[in-house]
């Protein structure tokens, strides 16, 4: 990628018809990367003057040059062991290394019986997903996730992961999916395609993370379905190097009584854009979205959400924590839309925010969209500095300043870690979370 | 073992103290007392190193150092403690967390390895009984949802468990039933030696029944107005501040 310029689009061009990606031997496949390309090429990327983008600038992404990768990137297995904090636990893990299935770090031997988790292309390959309507998630087509980074990652789809869980089945262990960064910068679209059959429940972690100091961009699609009373728990950690650039969109669509539990955690990088959009589509079907941010330096980390109550008694609670130190910049952008036969529905959103200095700015914003007055909502937005009257307390405990705004950031950020269910998890982010914040509080 | 000498304080360009001398001696109790507004809870953050106050004159010896020129943990880990009017709710932080923080900050500065976790507990289980407290505290949020008794008793469990050489108790009276306050006042006798110092803050008379101070000074307007033993609190309780202060 170069600029926003039909002159840098032809590397793209160039990947579409020189049939360098993979998969195109499936033929509505690259009808479809034709046609998502050719809607890309309309529209360029997202840009400020879109309300969406509003608070984001993807200029300076738009202006570094990556390439594509589409080979199998090597990464030691000493150095594979030391950056998967899960790696004692066992779970069902799946490693891409620069965008990249890497089938030998992998450890996908025990998953239960029906279970179908592979390398996307080979999903499609193999006639897993067959065609565009199953591949596509049309319920959120001309919506707010539809946007110039979701077309591109369609056109140029390189790798991803495709995960079904039969009926009634439920998978004990998590499943930890992780995009590794390391040595060489690279562009990589990425795309996963979920589907959790009726009664189905599993739990997912999608984790992003960079090893190395160096510039690269992921750009992310999650497709979630969840049928009848599908229960999915999904986690996504974004820990990416601190010149790396990440967009993702998580768009899921829920079927009658299902469950989506969403937590985001997301550090590092200098441009982070991480969406979650769900459509409860059937009634009683329930979103929970929890999420906590931390930008310092000059990051800019921006959670947008989309919550849609399309129908009957349908739930949502979001609650999401932000922390900008330095010159770091959050946004958080909650909206709620509520449709007239949605009767019966309840909606509640919070953002708590924290500003570790006078230099770094949040930006939260709730917009509620309610079109019937059978309702409950609920929001509340806050931004403030560490409570002075709580440093004092903890110094005249004797607690030197530096550890007493670690304790009470630490403490602001661990009430929605304590949200996580599995005590694993729990830890687990408890220790990444703090070894981010101690990194950051130097004063 | 304190020294305060012509102090004058504000708090922006308000004056608030207007020339305190208070001498206090290891071994002794003393006892402030005086109307709302007269600034005791303004002499007690001084103290203890409130940053927002500005000393406008006069000095503080501690210990044989000049006090105004340390930070706050500095002094409590130097065993200056106050026991808050109002304590502070910490969302989010245990109150075994700051405990033990606190503790193992006084160890550091005294040159003594971390507690470790076993002796932690056992020590901090023998704090709780002398205040009459549930375990069940130790893991809630730092005074959140604590109700008003609940607090004072916390600050009090701190007290014991920190040994401070200076303690101040900025009306911890207040807010107590009767029960609770014989509670209170039976931990602090316990914790009085003759090797530390008490400076007790007090609106009302009451607590004085139960700990026996050895001086009383009356504060009004930021000044001492009136110094005595016991039977000052007493006369005090007969006249009113109006009848003494005239
Ligand atoms: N943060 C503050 N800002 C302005 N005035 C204050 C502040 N704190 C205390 N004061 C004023 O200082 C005076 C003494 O207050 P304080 O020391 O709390 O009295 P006491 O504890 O004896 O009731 C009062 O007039 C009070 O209004
Ligand atoms: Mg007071």
């Amino acid at each position: 990628m170069k600029s926003n310029t039909a002159d840098s689009f032809s590397y793209y061009r160039h990947l579409l018809t020189e049939t360098a990606l993979p998969g195109q031997e499936a033929a509505w496949l690259a009808s479809l990367r034709q046609r998502e390309f050719d809607r890309f090429l309309q529209n360029g990327f997202p840009s400020r003057k879109q309300e969406d983008w509003k608070y984001t600038s993807t200029a300076a992404l738009a202006n570094t040059a990556f390439e594509i990768n589409l080979q199998t990137q090597p990464l030691d297995k000493n150095r594979y062991e030391k950056t998967n904090p899960f790696i004692r636990l066992e779970y069902h893990t799946m490693v891409f290394v620069n965008g990249i299935f890497n089938k030998t770090l992998s450890h996908l031997d025990n998953l239960p019986k029906g279970v179908v988790l592979k390398e996307i292309i080979q999903a499609i390959l193999s006639n897993e997903i067959s065609s565009e309507a199953q591949f596509e998630n049309n319920a959120h087509r001309g919506k707010p996730s539809c946007h110039g980074f979701s077309t591109l990652n369609i056109a140029l789809m390189q790798s991803g992961f495709y995960l079904a869980v039969p009926e009634n089945c439920t998978i004990e262990k998590p499943i930890h999916v992780m995009y590794i960064a390391c040595d060489t910068p690279y562009e990589a679209h990425l795309h996963n395609h979920i589907v959790m059959e009726k009664g189905s429940h599993a739990h997912l972690i999608e984790h992003y993370i960079g090893l190395d100091k160096m510039s690269y961009f992921n750009n992310v699609i999650s497709d979630i379905f969840l049928k009848e009373e599908a229960l999915l728990n999904h986690c996504k950690i974004t820990a990416e190097s601190e010149d790396a650039f990440h967009i993702a969109t998580t768009r899921t669509t829920q079927g009658r009584s299902s469950t989506f539990k969403s937590y985001s955690f997301a550090s590092g990088g200098k441009l982070i854009r991480s969406d979650t959009h769900t459509l409860l589509k059937e009634k009683e079907s329930e979103a929970l979205l929890q999420g906590v941010f931390i930008a310092k330096n000059q990051q800019h980390i921006d959670h947008h959400t989309y919550i849609e109550h399309a129908s009957e008694h349908t739930r949502s609670r979001e609650w999401y924590k932000g922390i900008a130190h330095d010159k770091g910049r959050g946004v958080f952008n909650g909206r709620v839309r509520v449709e007239k036969g949605a009767i019966g529905t309840s909606a509640e959103q919070r953002s708590n925010n924290l500003l570790l200095s006078r230099e770094a700015e949040i930006d939260t914003k709730p917009e509620l969209e309610i079109f019937n007055d059978d309702v409950r909502c609920a929001h509340g937005a806050t931004v403030g500095y560490l409570d002075e009257e709580a440093l004092f307390y903890c110094a005249t405990r004797g607690i030197p300043l530096k550890e007493a705004r670690f304790l009470l950031t630490f403490a602001f950020v661990k009430e929605v870690v304590d949200t996580l269910e599995n005590p694993h998890l729990r830890s687990i982010l408890m220790y990444i979370m703090q070894s981010v914040l101690e990194d950051q509080i130097q004063c | 073992m304190i020294e305060i000498r012509g102090l004058e304080a504000a708090i922006g360009e308000k004056p608030i103290l207007k020339g305190i001398d208070l001498t206090i001696k290891a071994g002794e109790i003393h006892a402030i007392m005086g109307p709302n507004g007269s600034g005791k809870s303004t002499l007690s953050k001084i103290l203890a190193g409130h940053p927002d106050y500005t000393v406008t004159g006069g000095s503080i010896r501690y210990q044989g150092i000049d006090l105004l020129t340390l930070p706050a943990d500095q002094r409590a880990q130097q065993g200056i403690f106050l026991a808050f009017q109002y304590p502070v709710e910490i969302p989010g932080v245990s109150n075994i967390y700051l405990l033990k923080a606190a503790l193992n900050a006084k160890r550091r500065a005294q040159g003594l390895a971390e507690i470790d976790a076993f002796d932690f507990m056992q020590l901090i289980k023998a704090k709780l009984a002398l205040v009459q407290m549930d375990e069940k505290f130790l893991h809630r949020a730092v005074n959140a949802g604590f109700s008003g008794g609940e607090k004072k008793r916390n600050e009090i469990l701190q007290m014991a468990l920190l040994e401070p050489t200076l303690a101040i108790l900025d009306e911890t009276d207040s807010g107590l039933d009767i029960d609770a306050l014989k509670i209170v006042a039976q931990g602090v006798n316990s914790l009085h030696s003759k090797d530390n110092a008490i400076l007790l803050i007090t609106h009302y008379q009451r607590l004085l029944d139960y700990i026996i101070p050895d001086h009383v000074h009356i504060l009004s307007n930021g000044k001492i107005i009136r110094s005595g033993d016991a039977s000052l609190a007493t006369l005090l309780e007969t006249k009113g501040y109006a009848g003494i202060i005239q």
